[in-house]
Parts: C-alpha cells; sequence; structure tokens
C-alpha cells in the first residue's frame, strides 16, 4: 500500500523546510552492520560524485537477506553467504564487498599488543571453559617468554546475534572437531562460558574493564580502544600478528576459483602470511532486477567503490579486495547479471 | 445577554418554527459528535488488541513448536534452533524487582520530603526539576549506566559486595561473581534511578491530595511530623500510592534501551545479581535483527507477546487493586 | 483505666516524645539522604550528557546530513521532528476526541473500557508497539522502514496518553459550566467544544507538550518501524527510512571511531536539551493557568 499522491502532497508541503536532493537514481540497501561504516562513507562520496543515492540501512545480516529475498531493497549485504539452492531459488547471485580481520583480544597486565600467542584449538578450549587459567601448561608451552599469571581466564563473548560470531565460531569449529560438535557455527551459539557484550563495541568495553579476560572483535576495534589483540597460528603452521597484509594474504589465498557464487567462507584460508581469521560481506543482488535503472546504479556504485574507495576503506581499517578477487567479481557482473 | 431568555418562551411561530429546527440540527449534531468520539475511543480499543493479536500471531511457531516449554526452558540457542524463554523471563523480573526495592522506599521519602518538611520555597522548584528528570529520554540513562554507572560499580560496588555479602550463606549466592560492572543488579540500579522521578511525582501529588484539616487535627493532638505521615498521609492515600507504585512496576518491566546497555544479555541462567542475565526487552532488542530464521524471529515476537501480557497483568491488577480499594474507601 | 494515664502522665508523656523526636529526626534523615542519592545520579547523568555533548557540539552538525559514521545531524533533526508532527497529527485529533468521550459519557460502561485500556496501553512497553509496527506495517502491508509506520507506531503510543490527559482536564472543569451551558439551550457537541475544551485548552496543550516529549525522546518503537537513512526525507510516506536523532545514540555508540561517539553524544544532547524544554514549557503554561485561576 503506498499514497503515491498523498505523499507528494505532504512532501510537498513541506518541501520549504529542508532541501530535497537528487532526482538521480535512489538505490536500497540493508544488511550487516559491519559493513555499515564504510558502505556509508562510500556512498557519501558516491553521491557527490554522480548524483545517485544509495541508502544502507544497517538491520543485521539476517535482516539483510530477509529485505532482499522478499525484493524491498535493491541490494543485501551479508556477513554469512546464501547457499546455492537459495541463491537459485529466488534467482539472486552474490559477491564479495569488503574484507576484514576478526582478532581474539586479552587484558592481561604487561601483555603488549602482539605479545601473546594462541592456536585455534587453544582458543576454542579456552572459549568452551577447558582452560581455565593464564598459567595453564598449554599455553606457557607455545608462550616461553612470557610471564602469564596465575589468575582465572575470563571469557567474553558477543551477546547479540552477529557476523563476527559467525566468523569465529566458524573458525573454531574448523580447528576444533569437539567444537563443532557440541557448539557448531551461527550468528550466536550458546556459550557455555563467559558474558556478553552487545556489539563489537560492548565486548570492547569488558575486555578493557575485566582483568585477565578475553575476547573476539573486529580488528578495527582492537586498534581504535588500542587493545592488546593476540598473535594466531594460521593453518600453515606459523604464527602472525592481524595487520591488514595478513588478511589480504587470505582473501587472496582463499579458493575463490572453485568457489561458485563466492561460496567460500575465508576462515583458516591456507596461505603462509594468511591470518586465519578473516571474514568478508557478500552484497546480495537478483540476476534480473525487477528495476533495471536502479540496479545499474548499484553497480556503477560497487565498481566505483572497489576502483576509488579504497583508501576511504583503509581510513576506516577495512582491507581493499585483491586486485585478482575484483577481477574475477566483474567477470561474474558480466556473466550473471543481465544490466 | 439576549441568550438568557429561555428559547420556548420567545413568541412567534416563525422563530419557534427556527428554534425546533436548530434543535434537530443541534440533536443531529450531538450524534455525529458522539459517533465521532466513539470512533477515536474505539481505537484506542483496537491498538490493544492490534498489539496483542498481531505478536501473538507473528509468535504462533515458537509457541506451536515448544508449547509450555517455550516459558520453563532456559535454552536458548539459535543454532540448533531451541527456545526457551526462562532466563529473559526471570530477568525482567529480577531486575524490576530490584528497581522497585530500591525506588519505593526512595521515593516516599522524597515525595514526603517534598510535600511535608522540605521549605516552602523549596518545594515546587525542586518538585519541578524531578519531573523534568522523569522525561529523560531511556536511552540517556542507559548511556550513563553504561559509560559511569558500570564502571563504578565495578571498581567500587561489586567487590566489596563479593567479599562481604558473597560469604555469607544463603543470600550469599545473590553477590557472588566477578566484578564487572554489568548485571542483574546494575540493571536494577538504572531501573531504580530512572523511575524513583516517576513515582515519586505520582506519590507527591496524591500526598498533595490530604485534607489539611485532617494533618491539623493530628498535630493539635501532638503527633510529630513523621507520625502525622505514618497515622493520617499514608493511610488516607494507600489506594493511590499502590497504584503508584505499579505504574512504575510496570515502566520497570518493559524498559528496553536502559536495561539493554547494562544487562549483559547473557543467555545463561545465574542467580547472582552480580552476573549478566537478559531481559525479555533486550533480547528482542539486541536479536530481533540478526535473527536469520523464521523460529528465531518468531521466538522473539513470541517474548514480545509476553512482555505485553506480563506487563497487562500487573498494570490490570493495579487497577482492579485501585478499583476495589476506592470502593472499599468510599464504604467507610 | 484513664485515670493510671493521668496520674502518670508527665513523665510518659516526655519520654513518648523524646522518642517521637528521634524516630521523627531519624525519618527525615533517610528522607534527605533518599533525595541526596537520587539527585546525585541524576545530576551526573546530566553531566555526563552536557560534558560530552557539548565538547561534540559545532555549527557543521545543524547544517548537513550525516555521511558514513560522521559529518551532520540535520537529516537525524529533521528526522526526528518530522516523526514527531506526523504522530501529533495522528493522535492529538484521537487522543482529544476520545478523551471527550471518556469524561463526558464516563456513565457508559463502554467508557469504562476504554479508559482501562487506554490506561493500560499506557504503560505497555514500547517495544511491544515497535514490533507491532513492523508485523502489521512493515511487513503485512508491505510499507517497509518508512514514515508513515513510525508515525502510527508513535501515534498508537501517545494517542492512549493524550486520551487520558484530556480526560482529565475536562474532569477538572467544574460541573456549574456544564450545566451553565445546557441552560443556555447548547447541545453537548457545542458544550464541549465552545465551553469545555475552550475552559480547558491549556491543560490539554501541557499533555500535547509532554506527548511531544515522549515521541521525541523514544527509541525502541522506532528501530523496526522506520530504521535510519543518511539523508534527508524525500517526502515518500512509504517505503523509505527516515533518520532519527536516538538512533545515533543506540547505533553509533557501538561504532569503533571517536566521530561517530561524538554524533551519539551531540545527539544525547540535543534529545536531552529539546525533551527538557518542552517539559519545562508544559510545566510553565500549567504554572500560568493556575496562577490565573487563583488570582
Amino acid at each position: 500500500m503506498s499514497f503515491p499522491y498523498l505523499s507528494r502532497l505532504f512532501g510537498l508541503a513541506l518541501v520549504p523546510l529542508m532541501a530535497v536532493t537528487a532526482h538521480a537514481a535512489e538505490v536500497t540497501g540493508a544488511g550487516s552492520s559491519f559493513v555499515y561504516p564504510v558502505l556509508s562513507k562510500w556512498s557519501a562520496s558516491f553521491h557527490e560524485k554522480t548524483g545517485h543515492q544509495i541508502n544502507y540501512q544497517s538491520i543485521g545480516s539476517g535482516g539483510g537477506i530477509a529485505q532482499i529475498k522478499a525484493g524491498t531493497v535493491d541490494f543485501g549485504a551479508s556477513d554469512a553467504p546464501l547457499p546455492a539452492s537459495d541463491l537459485a531459488q529466488f534467482g539472486l547471485g552474490q559477491f564479495p564487498v569488503v574484507i576484514g580481520g576478526i582478532v581474539p583480544v586479552v587484558h592481561i597486565e604487561g601483555i603488549a599488543p602482539g605479545r601473546l600467542r594462541l592456536t585455534g584449538p587453544l582458543l576454542a578450549r579456552i572459549f568452551m571453559g577447558e582452560i581455565k587459567t593464564w598459567n595453564d601448561p598449554a599455553l606457557s608451552r607455545i608462550n616461553p617468554g612470557l610471564k602469564l599469571p596465575a589468575s582465572a581466564i575470563f571469557v567474553v563473548h558477543r551477546s547479540d546475534g552477529s557476523g563476527t560470531t559467525y566468523n569465529f565460531t566458524n573458525y573454531l569449529a574448523k580447528v576444533s572437531p569437539r567444537w563443532q560438535k557440541s557448539l557448531g557455527f551461527g550468528t550466536s551459539v550458546p556459550w557455555p562460558v563467559g558474558v556478553g557484550g552487545k556489539g563489537n563495541e560492548g565486548v570492547s568495553a569488558y575486555v578493557n574493564q575485566i582483568r585477565n579476560s578475553i575476547g573476539y572483535v573486529e580488528y578495527a576495534y582492537a586498534l581504535q580502544n588500542r587493545m592488546a589483540y593476540t598473535q594466531l597460528e594460521n593453518a600453515a603452521g606459523r604464527f602472525l600478528e592481524p595487520n591488514n597484509a595478513a588478511f589480504a594474504a587470505a582473501a587472496a589465498t582463499a579458493d575463490w576459483a572453485h568457489a561458485e557464487d563466492f561460496n567460500l567462507i575465508m576462515t583458516n584460508a591456507p596461505g603462509e602470511k594468511a591470518w586465519p581469521i578473516t571474514a568478508t560481506t557478500w552484497a546480495i543482488m537478483y540476476k534480473q532486477p525487477k528495476d533495471a535503472t536502479r540496479a545499474r546504479a548499484a553497480f556503477e556504485f560497487f565498481k566505483w567503490a572497489f576502483e576509488h574507495g579504497q583508501p576511504q576503506a583503509g581510513s576506516l581499517d577495512y582491507v581493499p579486495l585483491p586486485p585478482s578477487l575484483v577481477r574475477q567479481i566483474e567477470g561474474y557482473w558480466h556473466e550473471r547479471f543481465k544490466s | 445577554m439576549s441568550a438568557l431568555v429561555p428559547p420556548s418562551a420567545s413568541p412567534g411561530t416563525g422563530t419557534q418554527i427556527a428554534s425546533r429546527q436548530r434543535i434537530a440540527h443541534d440533536a443531529w449534531n450531538d450524534r455525529l459528535f458522539r459517533g465521532l468520539l466513539l470512533g477515536c475511543a474505539l481505537l484506542v480499543l483496537a491498538a490493544l488488541l492490534g498489539a496483542a493479536g498481531s505478536t501473538l500471531w507473528g509468535g504462533r511457531l515458537a509457541f506451536h513448536s515448544f508449547g509450555w516449554k517455550f516459558l520453563v526452558s532456559d535454552r536458548w540457542d539459535a543454532v540448533n534452533g531451541q527456545f526457551g524463554a526462562l532466563v529473559p523471563i526471570w530477568g525482567t523480573l529480577m531486575t524490576s524487582l530490584l528497581a522497585m526495592l530500591l525506588a519505593v522506599p526512595v521515593s516516599f521519602g522524597i515525595a514526603l520530603f517534598l510535600t511535608e518538611v522540605a521549605p516552602a520555597w523549596l518545594r515546587a522548584p525542586v518538585a519541578a526539576a524531578v519531573e523534568l528528570l522523569a522525561g529523560i529520554p531511556s536511552i540517556i540513562y542507559g548511556m550513563w549506566g553504561l559509560f559511569v554507572l558500570a564502571p563504578f560499580l565495578a571498581a567500587h560496588v561489586d567487590p566489596w559486595l563479593n567479599d562481604r555479602l558473597g560469604a555469607l550463606p544463603g543470600i550469599g549466592r545473590l553477590f557472588r561473581g566477578p566484578p564487572l560492572g554489568i548485571g542483574m543488579l546494575t540493571a536494577g540500579l538504572v531501573l531504580a534511578v530512572m523511575v524513583i522521578p516517576f513515582i515519586s511525582s505520582v506519590m507527591r501529588e496524591v500526598f498533595k491530595t490530604v485534607p489539611a484539616r485532617l494533618k491539623e487535627s493530628a498535630y493539635a493532638l501532638g503527633s510529630t511530623t513523621w507520625e502525622v505521615v505514618w497515622n493520617i498521609v499514608l493511610p488516607y492515600t494507600r489506594s493511590a500510592v499502590i497504584g503508584g507504585i505499579f505504574l512504575g512496576l510496570g515502566r520497570a518491566l518493559g524498559e528496553t534501551m536502559a536495561v539493554t546497555f547494562v544487562l549483559g544479555n547473557a543467555h545463561q541462567f545465574s542467580e547472582s545479581l552480580l552476573m549478566p542475565s537478559s531481559s525479555i526487552a533486550s533480547v528482542i532488542a539486541n536479536e530481533f535483527t540478526e535473527a536469520y530464521t523464521d523460529l528465531h524471529r518468531s521466538a522473539l515476537i513470541a517474548l514480545g507477546f509476553l512482555l505485553f501480557m506480563v506487563t497487562f497483568v500487573v498494570l490490570a491488577f493495579a487497577k482492579l487493586l485501585l478499583l476495589r480499594l476506592a470502593r472499599k474507601e468510599g464504604d467507610v | 483505666m484513664s485515670a493510671i494515664d493521668i496520674r502518670y502522665a508527665p513523665a510518659a508523656f516526655e519520654r513518648r516524645q523524646r522518642r517521637n523526636a528521634r524516630v521523627s529526626a531519624l525519618g527525615w534523615a533517610a528522607c534527605a539522604l533518599a533525595f541526596a542519592l537520587l539527585a546525585s545520579a541524576l545530576l551526573d547523568i546530566l553531566f555526563l550528557v552536557f560534558h560530552r555533548g557539548l565538547s561534540a557540539l559545532n555549527l557543521q552538525l545543524f547544517l548537513t546530513p550525516t555521511s558514513g559514521i560522521g559529518g551532520g545531524l540535520l537529516n537525524a533533526i529533521e528526522g526526528s521532528v518530522l516523526l514527531t508532527l506526523g504522530a501529533l497529527l495522528l493522535a492529538v485529533p484521537i487522543g482529544v476526541l476520545g478523551g471527550i468521550y471518556v469524561s463526558e459519557y464516563s456513565r457508559d460502561w463502554l467508557a469504562h473500557g476504554v479508559r482501562f485500556v487506554a490506561d493500560v496501553l499506557v504503560g505497555v512497553p514500547s517495544i511491544v508497539f515497535g514490533l507491532f509496527g513492523y508485523l502489521t506495517m512493515v511487513t503485512a502491508l508491505d510499507w517497509h522502514f518508512s514514515m508513515a509506520a513510525g508515525c502510527i507506531t508513535l501515534a498508537l503510543m501517545i494517542a492512549p496518553y493524550m486520551l487520558r490527559t484530556t480526560e482529565l482536564a475536562l474532569r477538572g472543569v467544574p460541573h456549574e459550566l456544564r450545566e451553565a451551558s445546557y441552560a443556555l439551550g447548547a447541545g453537548q457537541a457545542a458544550t464541549v467544544t465552545h465551553v469545555l475544551l475552550r475552559e480547558c485548552a491549556s491543560r490539554v496543550l501541557t499533555g500535547i507538550l509532554l506527548a511531544t516529549a515522549i515521541s521525541m525522546g523514544e527509541t525502541a518503537p522506532l528501530i523496526y518501524t522506520v530504521n535510519w537513512s543518511n539523508y534527508y526525507w524525500n517526502g515518500h510516506l512509504t517505503h523509505e527510512p527516515v533518520a532519527y536523532l536516538t538512533y545515533v545514540i543506540w547505533s553509533f555508540i557501538n561504532e569503533p571511531f571517536a566521530s561517530a561517539h561524538a554524533l551519539a553524544y551531540a545527539a544525547a544532547l540535543m534529545i536531552t536539551l529539546f525533551v527538557l524544554a518542552l517539559t519545562l514549557l508544559a510545566r510553565l503554561s500549567l504554572n500560568r493557568l493556575t496562577v490565573r485561576r487563583s488570582a
């Protein structure tokens, strides 16, 4: 139901109150809150350049998927890929938009960022409540130079459903069969221990507040809040510090070529220099859009973002897609999408 | 003032007809007016039915899948599609109860102070200030709870509670836990701060209605101000005071924004007030946007229905209680 | 018995008086302490909002829309104002007319029922209204996140409030006025519109101001009905999300960047100031009324 006439009347009456802009295409998108900062930054610049208005609503990945399936937005954005069956059923296609890293953060007296070493299985055992103290032999063994306190480990996780949790638990499930069996992975899992913070900011606040705690946040939050992130052993058996190069390496070495519709979760990527908990957000669009003008504007927007938006993404601590992946995505557009 | 002349007394057939016409016109106007008013009043009824009906309909999948277990299970597991509302229900009740335990005596104190002993020049401005503060949006209270109150409690209050009270048998269980600053205690405190201005301004209004005659007679018999309050003011206003308390409780039960910031939204059951929990409203606010599956979404809407029913029952109970007490007092 | 009482009266009376004085002092001390506690908490809240909000305030906020997680807040200010105006446009007529019904036809059992329901609705958590709006308007009617869905949801919240304030205002009008009006041959409609409403207009206005303050400060009913937009409203009632101030607090406080936090604090300051100003205005208009009455 809509009131085209009424709304115009209402709108006209109020026009003097405000600066109504844009007669160019208006594109709406909805979904993942992870990409909100960069997408809205891009859309502001893109709006200045082209007059097209990209309106992105950060309603969460679940909401984004629901909205695009219902056809109420021009693109959805999700931190988890849609399975091929869903894509086929609704005539949708998806492609990565931006990459980000998820890092474990700790708050232990005297431990600086990037000092503590962890492995995936140990991380899983900590978050399952099996390793209870920081001076556990398993932790001391891989941290020979560090003096770890004899106090209890305090686990902090996300309380709200989130893509961050999805990727983090996906990684733990990949490296720990027991985790896979008892908890599985998803946007929220029944955590056996710890407290939940709302959003990345909530987790950061708790970890900063509580001594001897461990949590996981998106890289940007660890940097902005000057938190002690840890090293992590990757699939190639190397201990790495999280940084943009390590995230980009994960994206570059992930096996996109064989992933139909880019349906690939990048955690535990094989590369030598690949950070093991690297995540991407997918844009989801109709292959045969209802409104071709708007869809074209959306593609223009993503193309512009891939080519010119990278400095802005960098300033917000996101990682640009590697050029090889961008080429692949552009190929995918020409092949699959009509317009 | 010619209008003072009664219409029927005016002579002449022409005016009589005109006046009869006017009366008919007026009567028609009245009917129309009454219909319009009734329509608007019914809209309010429709809103209530709509809110109840839509949330019940939206939650049918969850109610259907889990039945009564939805109310008594403490398992909230989105991955495996198991949803039980016990923890949010418990958290909602405990935080509200805690808030009322703190807020009711304090509100009493403030209202009595402002109506009975504060110097006259102070009463109006302070009462106005309290009322102003009752209007501050709840999200501001939440922000304050998160950035000021929680770190303060974590640093100064929680460790003390844990050391002193945590060791006690019985109630000690309520005060054990790490000093997080986030949890039911904090949520209860924030709620208390939120509802105190509300309850105390209701009570103040109520206390003002006590006839001066009654109080003066008590003073004349040698009572102290405190005795006047305890023996005259409170019994006289009992019903309305209880009403005010229940209205405050209704607010505390359904408060969303302030609680979500400071409750921690944990789905594990915990006895301790120092541990994070979740409330019905906070679970909805936190998870609704990220709910992927229909069942999860439906479970959240079902929670909304529960919240609606709980507040409805509390408020209806308050109203009925007031009605009964008013009737009883009317009889005396 | 009474004779004994009288005989021992002086000493017993003094003892009782001393004890009473102690209890009284203790009681009032507790009251004063309670008051001091509340006052300090509330002052601290205001301090937080003003301290952080003022340092985040600049002219840019009032001139430009949000861009990403920086920029201004003009789109949110505009959205908040329009949503509230829209809600008032719907709720005030319904609430006032419903209030008249309940007050002037109160012997009716229906009026009792409506009053009861309105009282309950005033207390129903706002997030339930948000869910209701989402389920009915956003999804079932397919309006999406939109101005219309937000306005109607807010209106549902404040209409019962308006109903009750109007009813109370009308009840405050002395009965003689009604009788005088009927005696002059006025019908009920004329009596209500020409006599009663004029008499209590200022109280109804106070109710409207407070309802404005409530709807400006709400977050929970809007998250799932209006969502958020980085742009100005484009005149569409449906299908277009709208920006509003409380969302900035709810959402931007969760971003890692200082610019986002600054916006959140600025929005908190604006909302607080606006709500306080409205409440103050409402209070002043009420005061003026009582002064006029007693003069």
